[in-house]
């Protein structure tokens, strides 16, 4: 487990300067896709900004597409860059979690 | 031994590598677990904390969105319940989704057949197509639908029902039409009945129009005869011919201009139905001579004739005597002004099954058919007036009505059109009460009172009546003091102990009832005290009785009545 630590600091570090490659999975404009998206938005602004894209996929007008990524419960945000993947799914109303999860702060 | 122990140990090591070899791959492979568990693990917290609010389901091999939506149901059963036919849901298209079932058995339909067949299959033909071609119309603009139906169910009842429907978007964003589905039939009728009672009340509102001109008409006849009359008296030196001549007509308008009152009074007192029945045991045969009675001035004007037929058993009667014997001076005074000169009016009387039915026939102008229903609202008159001029303010047949009403009958009409003649039925219920003897009479206490010296003392602020008044009671014979307010009088009456107190009861300062009452309260002799007013309901006479009055006489009092109530005065002192 120290191992992992290790490299997800590396990570961290290196994320610093690639692109984040995002996708949130909607259903319509729902209260909690909405929410997620804007809590998304903030947190990129915060941590990212200037380098990050966001691809919001409805999947009311495109079922099909919860196939790639596997995707269950909506709204899920999946990051695609910089590997490895990472999903998180609801809201992201807790900051704590989205820092923990997408790799920016050592997982406990 | 050495060699054995080495192997030993060889095999220890090795087994002791093949071990440490399994337990590295199971820690991978618990480890690929653990991470393969953190996503699910991470969907199960994200939908318990609440943060997820669609899932994806794989239905027949397709990914389908489910909403997630807390209180959906509870809405929906809410509606349901609550409105008669509940909710209808379609998607942007306008196919239906959902229809509450209330109404799917209502149209005895289901949501399939809906589906396939149209949302208003269950229309005739005509109307299914408008209705399509408008719900179309809603679907291409996103206007509400609001359309309103009559749905004849099998057993051959109809329901009214609305339906209204608005663009929305359900609560994942997607477009849909969502609506309701109302039974309207007794709103509907409701607000027929309204529309019917408003269109009555503008037909009542024309007639009271026509009412007025009409009265303003009535009015006028009478006062010129009286002020033709009076010019007549003023200007000659009233020789006992020119004076006889001159008050006869202006004594018949009178009494026509009092009837008027009286039946004004009494369709008001009808129309807020204030007016009060004083029934009694009374016999239909004394009721129609005293009606006859009340009519013989116009019967004997003219040569008509007037056949009278009444059962040979004596019917009685559990009727207002006044109010019954108006019925029938109403409808007598009716077929009078409706019969030439020399016509003929017949009253028939046949008892049958508990019931009396009193026929007043004439052979007079007749009544159109298209009037026939109406003759007996008010203010409806009969258009086809003879050559000569008819009184009438069209209100005596609505009075007829509405008592003959009041005392459980009906009354009908019938006419063979213009110039046959009327025929009025007038139906009543006989009195089940076994005949008595004839009631004891009023008592009668014509006293033969020396009237030259009875005082009379007459409170009336109205100084042209009482100067009237006092001119008849002086020339009468009776001694007449005159005030105009209430305390003047009530000093007067201290100051004079007049035997008989006439009292307007709208006296100035004080009145009439007050001016009773101290009188009342007052030492010594009492006098005789008479009200005099304009108001003859039952509780404005409860009201001077209660005040101490002894008589209460409606204005313009009758003179043959005033006379008798002062010849019950006993001696002056």
């Amino acid at each position: 487990m120290s191992d992992e630590n290790g490299i997800a600091a590396d990570r961290a570090g290196e994320a610093d300067a690639q692109r984040w490659e995002l996708k949130l999975y909607v259903a319509g404009s729902s209260p909690k896709c909405v929410a997620a998206f804007n809590n998304l938005k903030r947190f990129c602004e915060q941590h990212v900004p200037g380098r990050y894209t966001v691809e919001v996929i409805d999947l009311l007008k495109n079922p099909q597409l919860a196939k790639g990524d596997q995707i269950v419960a909506i709204p899920t945000l999946v990051r695609k860059l910089p590997v490895p993947m990472r999903k998180i799914i609801g809201d992201l109303s807790k900051t704590e979690r989205l820092v923990v999860g997408l790799d920016l702060r050592p997982r406990d | 031994m050495a060699d054995e122990a080495r192997t030993a140990l060889d095999d220890l090591r090795q087994q002791n590598e093949a071990l440490r070899e399994e337990n590295a791959r199971l820690q991978a492979v618990m480890a690929a677990v653990h991470d393969r568990l953190r996503e699910p693990e991470e969907i199960i917290r994200a939908i318990r904390e609440g943060e997820v609010d669609a899932l994806v389901v794989s239905a027949q091999g397709e990914d389908e969105i489910y909403a997630v939506q807390r209180y959906a149901a509870v809405y929906r059963e809410l509606v349901e319940e609550s409105l008669p036919y509940g909710v209808w849901l379609a998607d942007e298209h306008g196919k239906l989704i959902h229809v509450s079932h209330q109404f799917l058995e209502w149209a005895e339909t289901d949501l399939e057949q809906m589906q396939e067949k149209g949302q208003f299959h269950f229309l005739p033909e005509d109307e299914q197509r408008i209705f399509a071609q408008r719900w179309q119309h809603c679907l291409a603009t996103g206007e509400p639908c609001d359309f309103e139906y009559t749905m004849h169910r099998a057993g051959g009842s109809k329901r009214i029902i609305w339906t209204h429907g608005i663009r929305t978007s359900s609560h994942d964003g997607a477009p849909c039409w969502a609506g309701i589905n109302l039974d309207v039939t007794e709103h509907r009728a409701v607000k027929e009945e309204l529309r019917r009672k408003a269109e009555q009340l503008e037909e009542v509102d024309r007639r009271k129009d026509e009412f007025l001109a009409l009265l303003g008409h009535e009015l006028r006849n009478p006062l010129a005869v009286i002020h033709h009359g009076l010019h007549l008296l003023e200007s000659s030196d009233c020789d006992p011919e020119t004076f006889r001549k001159a008050s006869q007509p202006m004594l018949n308008q009178m009494n026509h201009l009092r009837r008027l009152v009286d039946d004004l009074l009494d369709i008001s007192r009808i129309s807020r139905g204030t007016i009060e029945l004083r029934k009694q045991h009374v016999e239909l045969g004394t009721v129609v001579h005293n009606a006859i009675a009340s009519v013989r001035a116009a019967l004997e004007a003219e040569p008509k004739r007037l056949v009278l037929s009444l059962p040979q058993e004596p019917v009685f009667l559990e009727a207002d005597p006044v109010r019954i014997e108006q019925v029938f001076a109403n409808l007598l005074s009716n077929a009078l002004k409706f019969t030439h000169a020399t016509g003929s009016i017949e009253i028939t009387a046949t008892a049958q099954n508990g019931s009396v039915e009193i026929h007043v026939q004439d052979d007079g102008i007749g009544i159109a058919p298209e009037t026939l229903a109406t003759v007996f609202d008010m203010f409806v008159r009969s258009d086809q007036a003879l050559d000569r001029a008819q009184g009438g303010l069209g209100i005596g047949l609505s009075i007829v009505r509405n008592l003959v009403e009041m005392h459980g009958g009906e009354v009908t009409v019938h006419s063979d059109g213009p110039g046959k003649g009327s025929d009025f039925v007038v139906r009543l219920p006989i009195s089940a009460r076994k005949p008595e003897q004839s009631p004891p009479p009023e008592e009668e206490r014509a006293s033969a009172a020396r009237k030259d010296r009875v005082r009379v003392l007459m409170a009336e602020d109205s100084k042209e009546l009482a100067d009237v008044l006092e001119m008849v009671l002086e020339s009468w014979g009776y001694e007449v003091l005159v005030t105009h307010d209430g305390p003047s009088t009530l000093e007067a009456s201290r100051a004079h102990a007049p035997d008989v107190l006439l009292l307007d009861v709208g006296l100035p300062g004080l009145d009439g009832y007050e001016v009773a009452r101290r009188v009342r309260a007052h030492q010594g002799p009492q006098p005789l005290l008479v009200a005099v007013t304009g108001y003859g309901q039952q509780m404005d006479r409860a009201r001077s009785s209660a005040a101490g009055f002894d008589y209460h006489l409606v204005k313009p009092a009758d003179m043959a009545e005033l006379q008798q109530i002062l010849a019950r005065v006993g001696a002056p002192h």
